[in-house]
Order: C-alpha cells, then structure tokens, then sequence
C-alpha cells in the first residue's frame, strides 16, 4: 500500500533554498513557482514565525496553464529578469533560478537559460519533489560554497582562534536564542567569531569561511557537508550541562585556548547554572522523577532534551520522534495514537502535537513548542535551547509549568462539579430537531450576545462567539425552544462565568 | 450613478512592473471553506467528524 | 522520498493558524511514486485512512498543482467509501490565480455532490453565499425573520446538512462577489438570485427591498424593516462619521464592499486593489466608487501597483496585504491587514458598520504611534 503522510512535519528543499539563500541579502531569488509556492515561503509563514513581513528579495516567474500547458517556464523566467533588471532590483546582487516541485514536474531545466541573462546568474534544481528541508539545507550550504566561495578561496590563508558558525535559516525554531548563546559560549571558550553563515552573512563573504581555525555547526541535521568542504576541525553546538562542558573544553583545546575555557566554566557554574544547582537543592527537583516528557523536534533537540532532561536531571522521556524522522521512532500516526491514548505531563513539539493533545482533550498535560511547524515567535535572545542558558531556561520553563498546574487543578472538586468541558468530543449531545439553517434569534438575545462578547480582548472573540452560538442553540433545542431568547442566553452566558 | 463609467481601469500612465503578486496561495481558500466544516454541530448532531485528504 | 511537501507544509501552516485543527492526510507523491504513475493509487490509500476517523461524513480531496499535472482522473475514486462521501476540489494554483476564487470552486463542488436539484422549494427561505463572521448571519437572519422569511442558511458553513439543504431554498443571495461558478449551480437548481449586499445606508436598504420581491413578501413588512434599518445605519453613521483617505488592499475579493462602506461613512478612498479578476458581479460596487472619487481599482494587483499608488495618493490608513502594510508602517503610516482585522469583524447592515467603522475610527485615532515608530527606528534620531 502506498505510504500515506499524516500532518506533515518537515518541509520541502525548495523552502530550505528560499530561507537559506534569502538570508544574505545581496542575493535576489527568483524561483520558478506558482504564485503559491511564493506567497506560502515567502510571506504566509514566515510571516508567523520567523516574524518578518515577508521575504523581500524573491520574485515568482507565476507558472500558469500556458507554462504547464507546454510552452515551458523559461520565457517567464526571462521575463521575470528583465523586470527585476528593469527596475534596478538587481543592481549590487547576484541572481539565482530556484526550481520548485510544479517547475521540476513540468521538467523545467534553466541551468541553459541562466547563462543568458545578468553574468554570474546560477540555477540551482532544488530536488524539491524528492528531498526535505534538511537534506535540502545541507545541499544548498554546500552548493552556495562551491559556487560562491571555493575558487576565491585558494588564497584565504586560516586565522588562529577564529571560528565559523554554520547553522540557521529562516525557519529554524529558536534560531535567534540558540545563536546568541553558542556566541557567547564560543567566546566564552577564548575563539573570536568569523562568519555566521548564512544567517549574518552575504553572499560575496563566503569564500571567508575559510579563514576560521574552527567551525560550529549548530544542527545535527545540516550543516555538515559543508563543515567537512573546508577541511578544519568542526564541532556541533552543545546542548545539556554536560555537552556543553565537554564542548567548550573541546574547542579550548583546538584553539589553544584551555585556560580560558576552564575559566569560563568555572565561572558558569557559580553564575549561569547556579540557579540549576539551587532548583536540585529545593524541592522542584522532587518532581522529576515523575515528570514524563514526550519530545517531537528536530534531532538535534531530541537528543539535547535527552541528555539534559532525562540522563542529567532524571525526567523520565516517554517518547521521542526527530525531524527529520529517525529509523525506529513513532511516526505522527504512531504519535498521535500514543497521546489519545497516554500523553505524558510534558510534551515538546509542533502544532500537530499540540492538535492531537486537543483532540484528546489532553487537559493535564502541558505543551512546549520546540519545533515548526506552528506559528510562534521565537526573536527574544533569552529563550535557548542550546548552552548552558538554555539548560537554565528549560528547566525554568518546566518548573513554572508545573507551579502552573498546580494552581490549575489542585481544587478538583471545583473543577469536577462543572460538568463537560466544552468542546469535549463525547458526542452525548441530544438529537435535534430537523430544521434547517441558523435558529432564530430574537433581537434582545442577540443584543445580549454582542454586549457579552464586546467585554472580551479582541482576539478570543470570534470563538467566543461561536462557542457561545453553540451553545445558545443546543440549549434552544434542549429546552425545545423554537428560537434563542433573551432569558436562555443570559442562562448560557452565566453558566460561562462559572 | 452614470452608465457610461467604462468598465476597466482607468488609463494609468506609467503602470509598474508586476513583480510581487499579492494573492495567498490560491488552494488555500478552498481548504478554509473545507476544513470549516465541522464534528460538532448543534443542529445536527449526528455529524461527526469532517476528515481530508489533501493531495498535493 | 517526499512528496510536494514544500505545498502541503506552508497550506497546512495557514489552515491551521486560521483554527482549523484538524488533522490532514496526503499520499506520499514523490518523484519515485510519480514516475511509477501512483498519483490515484496513493489518493485511494489516504481516502482509506480518512475513512477510518470515528464518524467521518466527508472526504474532501483537495487536487493541486503537482497532482493536476500528473492527472488524477475522477472516475478513479470511489465517489463514497462508507458512510463517507469522496468530493474531490481541483484547486491548482496555476490555474485559479486567487484565494477568494478557490473559495467558490470548493463550494460549488461539494454542492454539486451533495445538494438536491429536484428538491421541492422552500420559498420563504434565503441561503447566503459568503464566508462572513459568525455574528453576521445571525443579524441578516433576525432582520429576514420580521420581513417575513421563515429560515436561513449561511455558505460556506460548518454544517454539511446545509449543503444538502441548499437545493430547498427560495433564493441564493451572495454577499461577497466571487461565487460565480456556486451562483452558477444555484442558477441550475432554477434558484434565483438576489443582487447587492446588506451593505452600508444605500446597499443595506436595497438589499433588504430586493429580497422581499424576489421572496414575494409583504411589502408593508419588508418596506418597515427596510426604513428602521436604514434609519438605525443613518443615526449610528452621525455617531461615528469617519474622514481621512484610506486605501483598501486586502486579497480576500471583497475589497469594493468594504472601500464603499468607508466612502458612505465619509472617507475619502482613492486607490481599492484586490486579488480577484474583474467580473460583472463587481461592476455595480466599481460604477458606485468611480461615481463616488475612487480614481483607481486594480484587479489582480502586485505590490508595486500598490506601491505605486503610495506615491500618488499618500493615505492616513492603510488595510492591506501584510508586505504593503509593512511598506507602509515604513512610511509612518497606520496600515492593518486586511484578512486578520476586517474578516474577523461583523461587517454587514448597521450592526456590522458599527462595528467596522468603530474600529478604523479607532486606529486612525492612534496614527502618532505609527509615526513615532518610524521615527525611533528609521528617523533622523534614529541613531542618536
């Protein structure tokens, strides 16, 4: 039976091209697209995570019926050009065609077409119908190395004690913390920073990358064809107290700098980490032990929880799935089910783990987003994963979620008198009459609704509101009403207060 | 209200490269209306769950 | 081996950052299934799932680009499975252009699936035609009901049984102006249509008119509930008058109606752009602007259209596309995005004025903030 994907996790490489190359801004993409495949990487979702209005240096060719019907994408490539051209867009830039899924379904090879228009123009086929976005991160690392900095270069002569950083795009979840504290760490160790490739550099810097006596690479899952190119010692960014110990100790040593770094150590410990070694003194580490954690993130976060939160601190890890999946582990089919069935107190994860918690109305278990997809902010330079702040973060994050449900569910015969959460999935609900369309309201109960509503923050309303509809009418229907009366609204907006 | 308004846009001089077309992805409008459906309905409670198969 | 993955991600991101949370299936259509032609084997394999959901009604198999490329012939699916019926939506976005028009073609599919042609009419019943805030219908319902109609269904909605209902009704009135291959099916079903919307004084007023003959109801009744109405819109309008120039320049397709309830409360609106083509079913809504200082409505626009029109008319507000309002928040001036603050809005009859004019009052109000902003980050003092 063919494979079939239950809520997607990662995404495709022509999306790891886009966020990678757009980085730098002296490049301009134009990527051979519908106009879909452009205003969904572009602008829909970076929009809500990585928080910018949208990605300025990209243009669509906007495949239409007439490219898909035969006549090819090049001539809207081309066209696509001379506008950009036209408009001084490309002025100080270089330009790279990008293949999407539709352009390399209709077969749509530019790599002729880009050698006629602004010189230096490259095609870069994304494999977007076959790769995922880190397979597709890794490539394109490596291929804007080959083709933008390798030749030049040759002559780059290794400076001792600097270090590189390759790691994040757009869309890498935390990217902005988790970069500032490898930063801090790396400088903490005795190196001095080079490149921070692509996420603060531009194109014509690359050839720099082979000026670092160290590299970093900041994810397990790219990162690495690249750091093995440039042929210097490298080593991943750490996460947990130990790997990060282990790690500035490393890097001390490659960069001659091992006084510095067991220094920094030593000075963490009475700084940074202090409040970790307070919490395990307090009574916040006698939870641990029954405090279970499922993880669904990328693999660099899947093994950086485990080693902080289960081996060092002892949370026993129910479950763990990595982006991009490993051999062995729980597919979203597989999560799914487990956590209908029996979610742990603690579950790091997308958008998707947070859906099934709600489908199973999973109330006691506390979500922390730790991975794409889902809309989140992550710009604040003070929420790592990584390095010992974000072993002090985490752990902080765990322990006020518990104070959280503590404050939550502690009164439970409160909580247990209420009746049915609503929403709930029971479907106990009455059958109803057979009317057709919307029931009736009168006037004063719809006066009464929107006065009700008007007395919640913006955004909650429109649920509210429809919460509400809902339970109007089945309380209507219950109470064999023909329409929604004042009086029963007022019963149902005083049953919400409750 | 007069009828010889002509319909088209008005004769622009110096109209701007079409660059950046502003539209979401087109497919999206079709999944907001099909994912709206939903399991619970008050009027109708026998309605369950609305699933998709989305191919791409 | 992934399939078009790069389109199911970023549409499954919106779906549910607009609340859908719903769990959704694809088969894996990679470059190895493609070639071994598996696009109708691997949609069966999802559907399969799909119907294992406790309770499923409705598959909807949504088709887009690479899977219209590769062909999926209908014939190939089972039309129900279960209890389930399998409506298969062709959306590829190669072919559709805008958002607001796969709106219709989802709509008009799964009416032709599941609505009643033959049904019996119900003639004092109205189905609306619009993706509206919830709040709306219920104030279009409560009017309808003293004019004398009996029911209401909103479409699109959340009930399927108001799709199999939707063949019933008396007359389709469609509130956004999109829904043409929908209108086309209602058409079908000898259903007539109610033109306008309840939009705004003059709109609301001849809706309401319009509605009444065409459902053959009182006169006196329509023509009273028709006068209050207008006279609650008149008395809430002095309350609240707007002025300043404001650009509309959403995606959603429903931009004219919105730009002419801004002009009726006192705006001044020189430049309207939207995603969707020009269509006859626009033309009323553009003939009243032009007639009204509208010097520009660009259909199918770009950025740089909008930008362009920055130039020409600088504006005090801005409700636009989310890079035209940073565009604009650049310049210092107010800008919010269209889909995220008007969608989410009651809109129609004086109700919904009230609450749209209300809240634009209220963010012209706050324009020095815009300007301070602009000038903390990227004035003169900025780097002081």
């Amino acid at each position: 039976m063919p494979k079939v994907i239950r809520d997607l996790s990662d995404s495709s490489s022509y999306w790891a091209a886009v966020w990678t190359m757009c980085a730098m801004p002296d490049v301009h993409v134009i990527c051979d697209a519908p106009i879909g495949c452009f205003n969904l990487v572009a602008t829909a979702v970076p929009d809500y995570t990585d928080a910018i209005p949208h990605i300025e240096n990209i243009t669509p060719s906007v495949i239409t019926e007439t490219e898909v019907g035969g006549s090819g994408t090049g001539p809207a490539v081309q066209r696509t050009y001379e506008n950009l051209r036209d408009e001084g867009i490309l002025d100080g830039k270089k330009l790279i065609v990008v293949s999407t899924a539709e352009s390399e379904m209709i077969g749509s090879d530019l790599s002729d077409l880009v050698t006629k228009l602004q010189p230096g123009t490259t095609f870069f086929h994304s494999e977007s119908l076959s790769d995922d976005e880190w397979l597709g991160r890794d490539r394109v690392l490596q291929w804007l190395w080959e083709n933008y900095g390798q030749a030049a270069a040759a002559d780059i002569q290794v400076e001792p004690g600097l270090v590189n950083i390759i790691g994040p795009t757009y869309g890498c979840f935390n990217a902005p913390s988790d970069l500032h504290e490898i930063k801090r760490t790396i400088e903490g160790a005795g190196g001095r920073l080079n490149l921070i490739f692509p996420y603060e550099a531009t194109l014509a810097q690359i050839a720099q990358l082979a000026k670092a006596q160290v590299n970093v690479v900041l994810y397990k899952e790219f990162g690495h064809t690249l750091a093995d190119s440039l042929g210097q010692p490298w080593l991943h960014a750490p996460m947990g107290m130990q790997g990060t110990t282990q790690f500035v100790q490393k890097l001390g040593e490659l960069l001659g700098t091992q006084d510095k770094a067991q220094a920094f150590i030593a000075q963490e410990k009475k700084t940074t980490l202090s409040a970790i070694w307070d919490l395990w003194k307090g009574p916040q580490s006698d939870w641990f032990p029954t405090t279970n954690i499922g993880i669904v993130a990328c693999g660099t976060y899947v093994d950086g929880f485990t080693a902080f939160l289960g081996n060092e601190l002892g949370m026993p890890i129910s479950f763990a799935s990595s982006r991009p999946l490993r051999p062995g582990e729980l597919d979203n089919e597989g999560v799914r089910q487990l956590l209908h069935s029996n979610p742990p107190a603690f579950v790091f994860g997308s958008i998707n783990e947070k859906i099934y918690l709600s489908e199973a109305g999973a109330r006691y278990t506390n979500f922390i987003p730790a991975s794409f997809p889902g809309p989140i902010v992550r710009r604040a330079v003070g929420t790592p994963f990584m390095g010992y702040r974000g072993t002090v973060y985490l752990l902080q994050e765990i322990v006020n979620r518990l104070y959280e449900v503590l404050f939550n569910f502690l009164p439970v015969d409160s909580a247990y008198s209420k009746g049915p959460r609503p929403g709930a999935t029971n479907g106990a609900s009455k059958p109803a009459a057979d009317k057709p369309g919307n029931l009736p309201w009168e006037l004063e109960a719809k006066a009464a609704l929107d006065a009700a509503l008007d007395q919640l923050p913006f955004l909650p309303r429109i649920s509210a509101s429809r919460e509400i509809q809902m339970q109007a009418e089945q309380a209507a229907h219950e109470a064999g009403l023909e329409k929604v009366t004042a009086e029963l609204i007022q019963q149902v907006l005083a049953t919400r207060k409750n | 209200m007069s009828n010889s308004i002509p319909l088209g846009t008005i004769a622009q001089e110096a109209k701007p490269c079409q660059l950046h077309p502003q539209s979401m992805c087109p497919a999206f409008g079709s999944l907001r209306v099909l994912t709206r459906i939903e399991d619970r309905i008050p009027l109708w409670p026998r309605i369950r769950v609305a699933c998709m198969a989305s191919l791409l | 081996m992934a399939t078009d993955t790069g389109c199911l991600y970023g549409l499954t991101f919106v779906t549910h950052f607009y609340g859908a949370r719903k769990s959704i299936l694809a088969p894996q259509l990679g470059t190895s299934e493609l070639m071994a032609g598996q696009v109708v084997e691997g949609t069966r394999a999802a559907i399969e799932v799909a119907a294992k959901e406790p309770g499923c009604q409705l598959i909807p198999v949504v088709s887009l680009c690479v899977a219209e490329t590769a062909g999926l012939p209908e014939e190939m699916l089972p039309k129900k499975i279960g209890d389930a019926e399998v409506v298969l939506v062709r959306v590829p976005a190669y072919a559709i252009h805008s958002h607001p028009e796969a709106k219709d073609v989802a709509l008009a599919a799964l009416l032709k699936r599941l609505g009643n042609a033959t049904a019996p009419k119900e003639k004092k019943t109205l189905a609306l035609l619009g993706e509206v805030f919830p709040a709306d219908p219920l104030a279009i319902d409560n009017l309808l009901r003293q004019m004398g109609v009996e029911a209401t269904i909103t479409l699109p909605g959340r009930a399927i049984d108001d799709l199999r209902r939707a063949g019933h009704v008396g007359a389709l009135a469609p509130l956004h102006p999109f829904y043409k291959e929908t209108t086309a099916v209602f058409r079908s079903w000898s259903i007539p249509v109610v033109g306008g919307a309840p939009v705004g004084i003059s709109g609301s007023y001849a809706w309401l008119k319009a509605v009444g003959s065409l459902l053959e109801l009182d006169p006196k009744l329509v023509n009273d509930v028709a006068e209050a109405e207008r006279a609650r819109a008149e008395a809430m309008l002095k309350a609240q008058p707007l002025s300043g120039r404001i650009f509309v320049t959403g995606y959603e397709g429903t931009e004219l109606a919105y730009a002419r309830l801004l002009v009726e409360a006192g705006a001044e609106v020189p430049y309207i752009s939207t995603s969707i083509g020009q269509d006859p079913l626009v033309l009323p809504d553009e003939m009243w602007l032009r007639a009204r200082g509208t010097k520009e409505i660009v259909y199918r626009k770009s950025l740089e259209d909008d930008v362009a029109a920055l130039d020409k008319y600088p504006p005090d507000f801005v409700l636009g596309t989310t890079p035209f309002c940073a565009i604009a928040k650049e310049r210092g001036i107010p800008a919010m995005y269209f889909t995220n603050q008007l969608a989410s809005r009651p809109f129609f009859l004086s109700t919904g004025m009230a609450a749209t004019l209300g809240f634009i009052n209220q963010t012209m109000k706050g324009h020095e903030r815009y300007q301070w902003m602009q000038s903390f980050f990227e004035g003169e003092a900025a780097d002081a």
